[in-house]
């Protein structure tokens, strides 16, 4: 532990080294059990209270299956084929919207964010339409786009659109002069400086912005697939409720959550793959 | 300090752990059986002597159960008993009688407080389940079945009307190369609808595909906005609908277009829902509510009550609709009874459909209970 004493007489102030100078190395593998255990141990804390209580009867199991209950579902489920139609549908069309969105919205970012005309032309009526709730479009991408896919992967497209625009657009104004200063110095001409100056600046914001909306694309296709359409994990879980077979609903959210972390995880993972000068959201917080 | 941090590391796993250990062994409600309160004794009632039929009786032309205008007579409970009641369209014609007797005091005769509320249908029936309400207006759908079969305390106390021989509620077909659409043409074609598998309207969609030699796996669903199906069949975006009231009015001289038939004649498929409270301690609030709207449906829904003018004002505005919009569609022909057999029907037919989590239906004592109109209108078997 660190500690300071003061000797009034001599004015002297002597500090100690505290542990983690001492043994950096231990100190570091301590805190990195720490974290794991904090990380492990309180989903798994959760989950056993959910499972007692679902158990012991403090909450009715036929409306709150236990944890293990929709694990044991979800595996019939899966072993039927009933859940993988689901899980692809659903996966699909958030793949495919994601594309198309983050497509536009990185294009339309990249060049309202140096082009101020183009910025100034587009930037009112983009933002009128960037209040729209989105769920709002739906029956106009049904009379556009008729009644399969393309309603569906519209309205992520838009969705994943708009924060991908946003963020990447400011990215790139927000790219510090002391850097667009440097480019010039080097004599770079204006692709050289949008190429090697101005993306990589804004990449890392680019990023965040893709994973959050990877996020959002999950919660808009399963409230589209609520609305219409017969397969997917919004329809598994609202056909579920509608049905009152609880134990399908809980495994359609489940599996929703799932497949949410794990495409915000690999949007991070290709971000950092990519951004490799960008620091991480651990050395982030620990800055 | 370390130490204490050390040990809360090692607690959370293990204590999950044990948790998860404990409740492993815990008990599961999951079909459990519900036994409802046994029922009063049955006594005559007074302008009702004929307000019964015979539950096996299916023909289209059976006349509906009716007792003389303002019977049953109100009889007042001892205390004053709150009920709260549920619906998903508090806006709609079926379910006029309990709003014309819940605005003209119907209840209050009895000594009941009746609160509605709107809450959609999958929410409501939870609520039903677990007691939280009173009462639901709906119908008899999958997960009414499926939560019975889960042991839930819930009952079909109430049927609520037969189609008029005149409404086209129903499938509706396009045609196909210029001639009118059979059902048949309907193989492997997608049919919209608001309502999913699990609604009462499989029954006849199950029933007319059989007859047509076709089964229920022939057919492709697509669950639409009920402003959609109309739009979708006219547009070609789907072969077939089920197009509910007063919507199919749109489509009855369309050419292109043809209807292949709705609900069966004279076999409600909707209506009231009791939950555990009035099927355990509530039971006479249950009979006293049932009163009120028999009551209800003989004063005023006994005939064609559209054909007065002014009543179809009154109605519109205790139902919130427009009177034009009432005046569109025939005369419901209200019915409280329950038919024989129709549990069963339904269940089979959900069941084909696959909305059901079990394989076999429940015997219908399981699901309806006539014992509440039969005790309002003094009928013993």
């Amino acid at each position: 532990m660190t500690g300071t004493r003061a000797f009034a007489t001599e004015q002297v102030l002597v500090r100690a080294p505290g542990r983690a100078e001492r043994d950096p190395t231990g100190s570091a593998r301590r805190r990195a059990v720490l974290e794991i255990g904090l990380a492990t141990g309180v989903p798994l804390l959760l989950l056993g209270l959910w499972q007692a209580a679902s158990g012991l009867g403090w909450i009715d199991a036929r409306l709150y299956p236990s944890p293990i209950d929709i694990v044991r579902t979800g595996g019939e489920m899966l072993g039927d084929g009933q859940l993988w139609g689901d899980i692809w549908h659903t996966t699909a069309r958030v793949l495919a919207g994601f594309a198309i969105g983050t497509a536009a919205g990185i294009l339309f970012g990249l060049a309202m964010g140096s082009v101020r005309l183009i910025q100034v032309a587009l930037e009112p009526t983009l933002d009128a339409l960037y209040v729209v709730p989105k769920l709002a479009l739906l029956p106009v991408f049904l009379t556009m786009f008729g009644l399969g896919e393309g309603p569906k992967i519209a309205l992520v497209a838009v969705t994943v659109f708009f924060f991908v625009w946003i963020s990447t657009m400011s990215a790139i104004i927000a790219v510090e002069d002391g850097y667009r200063e440097a480019g010039r110095c080097f004599g770079a001409n204006r692709w050289q400086m949008f190429r090697h100056v101005l993306v990589p600046a804004a990449l890392p914001q680019m990023f965040v912005a893709m994973r959050v909306a990877a996020g959002v694309a999950f919660l808009v296709i399963i409230a589209a697939e609520f609305i219409v359409g017969d397969n997917g994990l919004g329809y598994l879980i609202f056909q579920s409720r509608t049905l009152f077979i609880n134990d399908q609903m809980f495994v359609g959210i489940v599996v929703v959550a799932i497949e949410g972390v794990l495409f915000a995880e690999l949007v991070r993972a290709v971000g950092r793959r990519v951004t490799r000068w960008a620091p991480t959201d651990h050395e982030r917080v620990r800055s | 300090m370390r130490s204490r941090r050390r040990l809360s590391l090692l607690l959370l796993p293990a204590l999950s752990a044990s948790i998860l250990l404990t409740a492993c062994g815990g008990g599961d409600t999951t079909g459990d059986e519900f036994t409802p309160a046994s029922a009063a004794p049955i006594k005559a009632v007074a302008g009702c002597e004929n307000g019964w039929t015979d539950p096996a009786d299916r023909s289209a032309t059976r006349a509906p159960a009716r007792c003389a205008a303002n019977a049953p007579a109100p009889e007042p409970l001892a205390t004053k008993t709150k009920l709260v009641i549920t619906a998903a369209t508090p806006k709609a014609e079926f379910i006029a009688p309990i709003r014309w007797a819940l605005a003209n005091g119907e209840f209050e005769k009895e000594n009941l407080e009746v609160e509605l509320r709107q809450v959609p249908a999958a929410d409501g029936l939870s609520l039903l389940a677990q007691g939280e309400t009173d009462i639901m207006v709906g119908s008899p759908d999958a997960a009414f079945f499926n939560a019975v079969n889960q042991g839930f305390g819930l009952r079909w106390v109430m049927g609520n009307f037969s189609a008029p021989a005149t409404s086209k509620t129903g499938i509706w077909a396009r045609d196909v190369d210029g001639r009118p659409a059979t059902f048949a043409d309907l193989k492997g074609k997608t049919i919209a609808s608001v309502l999913g598998n699990g609604s009462p309207t499989v029954y006849p969609i199950v029933q007319q595909a059989e007859k047509a030699g076709l089964t229920f796996d022939d057919l492709k669903f697509q669950t639409l906005p009920a402003a959609d199906v109309v739009t979708a069949l006219v547009n070609g975006g789907v072969d077939g609908a089920w197009v509910l009231d007063p919507l199919w009015i749109q489509l009855v001289d369309k050419p292109g277009l043809t209807y292949l038939g709705g609900q069966p004649a004279g076999e409600p498929l909707g209506g009231v829902l009791f939950g555990q409270n009035i099927l355990g301690e509530k039971r006479a609030a249950g009979v006293a509510f049932t009163r009120a709207v028999v009551r209800a449906i003989n004063t005023e829904f006994a005939a064609d009550y559209k054909s007065d003018p002014a009543f179809v004002e009154e109605l519109a505005k205790v139902v919130e609709l427009p009177a034009a919009q009432l005046t569109q569609t025939p005369s419901l022909v209200t019915d409280w009874e329950i038919r024989s057999g129709t549990s069963t029907r339904l269940q089979d037919a959900m069941i084909k459909s696959g909305a059901l989590k079990y394989d076999a239906p429940m015997d219908e004592s399981k699901v309806v209970d006539r014992s509440f109109y039969e005790a309002a209108v003094g009928h013993k078997d």
